[in-house]
């Protein structure tokens, strides 16, 4: 199988050859080939040359856009500031009156707009230089998250004071992240990455996630798999009080964090959904490859024994990662055959 | 006194302006410690809810709010009163704009009875121990939800330790990606999952 196949097989609910295996690496694969975060932010080129290089090198089996980096919320008036140490921030919160900002909010236009023109090509040189072999994997934001990037902290507050006015935020957010992920599957995107850290079992009662998150990942979700692409959902942090409401989403993977446990979800989630996870972030900053091996063996064991699974961090891992740690996953992962 | 039962619930429930009216009614009659107890009591109440997943991050904030608005009113019947009160500064680490969890700590500090210099997000570490050092704080409180600025912890401990002041202070931890391994790793003195968890470890120390 190709690398493609095998990430197509294991999201389609099956089993591939082996374990695929897939790693948030935006910043590391940048920072591994010497460049710098404007090479990254202002360079397609050289940040696809980064993810396909490395995809290549160490034999994973996914390439990325430049995920996490808010760009539909800079497009749509907030301000990223970076450093070459990679430390980004988006601030300037466009919507900060909630009842009188929202007039003035317009969707952005994926093809003219902030940096999502630079994500596109990015995304379509990816899938050039990849073809059939590797899986193009873009990121957008989940709705709630895009709002929160545009309304900032007080969105938390909202969600108990003005709910109604978040709900029309939310409306306004959707139809941007339709057009975006759209855009991104007609430039050449397999598979489309929902983000919403926002929704966090960290951070939102399960209700409110079902009320806002999920009711909004669901209608996106909804329009993505019209183009025919694959989604999968990441949200971070301890999401185990809310597995069961992942199955109703429509989408064909999940991401978990690593405060989840893979058992747990597989029980929660049966074995048609493909779970993708979740070896520790800081463990593949701080620990030994033998370590970093036992870890992904025991998230294969966990919820990879039948396929339906893709071997993954947790999140998006430190731009000072051994490398060895992630050759330590790729090769336990190619050790697995099914 | 109903005025400050009453006012433990108005801090659950977030109401700001009940709150402010509440204790502006009652401040000249009660001792100011009284009312750091109901914000103590309040917050310490909701801590046990959110430890058991009662309530999450929107309904501490809301709360929060009280705390925060109804701080200035103290501040003077603090002063009056000479009480004494450790200082903690606090801030989210220079290249993470996260600011939720530090502000949640932050707050509950202060409902313990703290001095809380909050020094806001994206802190070098420069402003860091210039405010500890000015406002002479014994504790300094670390934040951060990124892995890629987990090394800024590293880094302000290293600075301490060349500087010669590393056991003027307290370094105490926190953020998504750090752990108690993490801690031990860098040579920080805790490590604390939530803002309960912190303001119980520092009255432990007290």
């Amino acid at each position: 199988m190709t690398s493609y196949q095998r990430v197509m097989t294991a999201l389609g609910g099956g089993k591939p050859d082996r374990v695929p295996v897939m790693v948030f690496n935006r910043d590391w694969t940048v920072n591994h080939l010497g460049f710098s975060a404007s090479d990254m932010l202002g360079n397609a080129e050289r940040f696809v040359f980064a993810q396909y290089y490395c995809a290549r090198s160490f034999g994973y089996d996914v390439v990325q856009d430049a995920h996490g980096i808010n760009a539909e919320s800079e497009a749509m008036g907030c301000r990223l500031t970076y450093t070459e140490d990679f430390q980004l921030k988006l601030d300037n919160n466009p919507v900060k009156d909630l009842d009188n900002d929202l007039a003035d909010l317009e969707i952005a236009d994926p093809h003219k707009d902030g940096r999502l023109p630079l994500l596109l090509n990015q995304t379509s040189r990816l899938k050039e230089l990849s073809g059939s072999e590797l899986v193009v994997n873009s990121y957008v934001q989940a709705p709630f998250r895009h709002a929160a990037m545009l309304r900032g902290n007080d969105i938390y507050r909202d969600i108990i004071r003005n709910r109604e006015k978040l709900y029309e935020l939310l409306e306004i957010t959707l139809a941007n992240q339709v057009v975006y992920a759209t855009a991104l599957v007609h430039a050449g995107a397999d598979v489309i990455a929902v983000s919403d850290p926002t929704s966090s079992g960290d951070v939102v009662s399960p209700g409110q996630w079902l009320e806002i998150g999920h009711r909004y990942v669901k209608e996106l979700v909804r329009y993505i798999k019209k183009t025919g692409a694959k989604v999968y959902l990441h949200i971070c942090g301890d999401t185990s009080d809310r597995l069961d409401t992942f199955a109703t989403l429509g989408i064909d993977g999940i991401s978990l964090d690593e405060k989840v446990d893979l058992e747990r979800a597989r029980k929660t989630l049966g074995d048609k959904m493909c779970i993708i996870g979740n070896v520790g972030t800081t463990n593949m900053l701080v620990n030994r490859p033998e370590e970093i091996a036992e870890e992904s063996l025991m998230c294969i064991e966990k919820a990879g024994g039948n396929g339906s699974f893709i071997l993954c961090t947790g999140c998006g891992i430190s731009k000072d990662c051994p490398p060895d740690n992630i050759a330590a996953m790729v090769k336990t992962a190619s050790a697995h055959h099914y | 006194m109903k005025e400050l039962s009453d006012l433990v619930e108005l801090i659950k429930q977030g109401e700001v302006a009940e709150s402010i009216e509440t204790v502006k009614r009652i401040i000249d009659d009660i001792a100011v410690e009284q009312i750091i107890g109901v914000m103590t009591k309040a917050m310490r109440e909701l801590g046990e809810r959110f430890e058991k997943k009662e309530v999450f991050i929107p309904e501490l904030l809301v709360a929060s709010d009280v705390i925060s608005e109804l701080m200035p009113l103290l501040e003077p019947y603090i002063r009056k009163r000479n009480m004494q009160r450790k200082t903690v500064v606090i801030g989210t680490v220079e290249g993470d704009i996260h600011e939720i969890g530090k502000n949640i700590v932050s707050i509950v500090l202060k409902a313990e009875g703290y001095n809380v210099i909050d020094l806001g997000t994206d802190v070098g570490i420069d402003t860091f121990l210039a405010a500890a050092s000015k406002q002479e704080a014994s504790i300094i409180g670390l934040s951060t939800l990124m892995t890629t600025t987990m090394h800024v912890q590293q880094d302000l401990i290293e600075e301490l330790v060349a500087q010669g002041g590393r056991d003027s202070f307290f370094v105490i931890i926190g953020g998504a990606p750090v752990s108690r391994k993490w801690a031990e790793r860098i040579g920080a003195d805790a490590y604390c999952d939530d803002a309960f968890s912190t303001a119980a470890l520092l009255n432990s120390l007290s």
